[in-house]
């Protein structure tokens, strides 16, 4: 199989761009992630995982565009349209018309919101971001965490993953109508330069190079 | 059309109306197989969803009404054929009891003297009695049509002289209802259309399924209820399936698309959320055409 023209995710791109020092200019982060796709494209099985975390961000994400609306005053719905360039491919969260992307993340608890500064968001989604932005020819990407209330479906396993020990304590750990919704949105802004991208496809590039060369 | 794989590339009344289908409905109701077909198409024909549904499933659900014989009509209320949009399957039937039609195979196993439901409304549970679970009930006289029902109980007694009440409250019931079937979790079908018919059906179904002797055909009626009914009398649920976090991800999505179309007062507005209605999703077309028509009117 010929990789030369191989598509990678936005989302992993934070894998992809990691620094490094290696002669090859991809690290080990890198290499393990070409490594999936390696396998997931020659022998189409997936490493799939699915967290309650990831399991919350998918479902409550409209939840998430509702409290931006009550925060921000601003009216979004959620994006369908996959787009593609010549080295990346994916569907952004929500593509406004002005000039930029949203990514929406729903944390998992007030602890994981807490934790979110703009370092730990750009360190984190800047190059996914980054990839969206380019896919679409636009210059910034946001980014805007959320608070929302845990599915019952998610907290009952929770519960039941803690023994049933505490459950009042594992409701109140995902429940957060009580606290004032300013307080359970934040956002941070992206400009994107043309080296950023050119540094994607250079990466690519390389990815692709790597992925031709690799065996079980 | 001799083969029931066929089915699919024909309409329900094409279907209905082979000699193939018509054959084994005379083998289970002998004379009245004629009037039952006739029956099935009249509410097939009077339900545009229905008449959409895969004719397999609509054959099969009415193949179980005519082994219970239960007549699908809806103002006798014992069988429907119920309209469900699966969105593996399409638009498929399914096939529901009616309760009265619990109370008829009842009375034909002729184990039962009595078996009825009722609501109960505020003030009229006397004593309830926590450790036998046997309440009193202090029935109000005049219009009970009138009064808001507060819950709904159940009762039966057998020839042998056992006898047993279940009662649940409106909220129970609502829970029930939300817990078991998605189109209620939506916001439509037939708890949110015909709530007194849903609650009475689920208290009576509970009661015999808890405590009645059930013969084959309400062993039948129960399992199949609110049942897709397969080729070989399998019963798959399709109605409380658990959704998938993309499904459950897309259905709040196109919640909120409502809503917002709902809300707006301006074509401005509405417009935002055109590019976001799937192409293939009629009901919300409508909701946003009509919408549009409403306030391009007020302009």
């Amino acid at each position: 199989m010929d990789f030369s023209n191989y598509k990678f995710r936005p989302s992993s791109l934070s894998s992809l761009m990691t620094g490094t020092r290696s002669k090859d200019g991809l690290s080990d982060t890198a290499k393990g992630l070409i490594q999936k796709c390696y396998i997931s494209q020659m022998f189409e099985c997936r490493d799939f995982v699915q967290t309650p975390p990831m399991t919350k961000g998918i479902m409550v994400e409209s939840d998430t565009l509702d409290l931006i609306k009550t925060v921000y005053g601003e009216t979004y719905f959620k994006n369908k349209t996959k787009y593609e360039n010549d080295f990346i491919k994916g569907t952004p969260d929500v593509v406004p018309a002005e000039d930029k992307i949203i990514d929406v993340k729903s944390s998992w608890t007030i602890f994981t919101f807490a934790a979110v500064d703009e370092k730990k968001a750009r360190d984190d989604y800047f190059w996914q971001l980054a990839g969206y932005a380019w896919m679409i020819g636009k210059t910034k990407g946001e980014l805007i965490y959320g608070l929302v209330n845990t599915p019952q479906e998610i907290v009952e396993k929770e519960i039941m993953k803690s023994g049933g020990a505490n459950p009042t304590e594992v409701i109140k750990n995902h429940t957060y109508d009580d606290i004032d919704p300013k307080l359970r949105a934040k956002r941070f802004l992206f400009d994107f330069t043309p080296e950023d991208f050119k540094a994607i496809e250079e990466k690519v590039v390389l990815a692709r190079t790597f992925m031709n060369t690799m065996s079980l | 059309m001799a083969e029931t794989n066929d089915l699919a590339k024909h309409s329900v009344r094409d279907v209905m109306n082979s000699e193939y289908v018509i054959k084994r409905f005379k083998d289970v109701l002998g004379k009245k197989a004629q009037g039952f077909i006739a029956s099935v198409l009249s509410v097939a024909s009077n339900n545009e969803l229905l008449s959409k549904a895969d004719p397999g499933s609509v054959l099969n659900a009415a193949m179980i009404a005519a082994t219970l014989d239960l007549p699908i009509n809806q103002n006798l209320g014992f069988a429907y054929i119920i309209p469900y949009n699966d969105k593996k399957k399409g638009m498929v039937a399914q096939f529901q009891m009616g309760y009265k039609g619990f109370i008829q195979l009842a009375q034909r196993s002729g184990q039962f003297k009595t078996l009825n439901v009722t609501k109960v409304c505020e003030g009229e549970i006397k004593t309830n009695n926590l450790l036998t679970g046997e309440m009193e009930y202090a029935w109000k006289e005049g219009d009970r049509d009138k009064m808001p029902a507060v819950g709904y109980v159940a009762y039966m007694r057998l020839t042998n002289g056992f006898e047993k009440s279940l009662y649940m409250t409106v909220r129970q019931l609502k829970d029930h209802g939300m817990r078991y079937s998605a189109s209620a979790k939506k916001g439509y079908g037939l708890w949110t259309d015909d709530f007194d018919a849903m609650a009475s059906k689920t208290v009576i179904k509970l009661l015999l399924s808890k405590y009645a002797p059930l013969t084959t055909e309400m062993q039948t009626a129960t399992l199949a209820d609110q049942a897709i009914v397969k080729e070989n009398n399998e019963f798959e649920y399709i109605d409380n399936t658990k959704e998938t976090p993309d499904e459950v991800a897309e259905d709040k999505e196109r919640t909120r698309i409502v809503k917002h179309i709902e809300s707006c007062t301006t074509v401005e507005d509405l417009e935002r959320c055109k590019e976001f209605i799937g192409k293939d999703d009629a009901d919300l077309l409508n909701i946003f055409t009509e919408k549009m028509t409403k306030l391009k009117g007020e302009k």
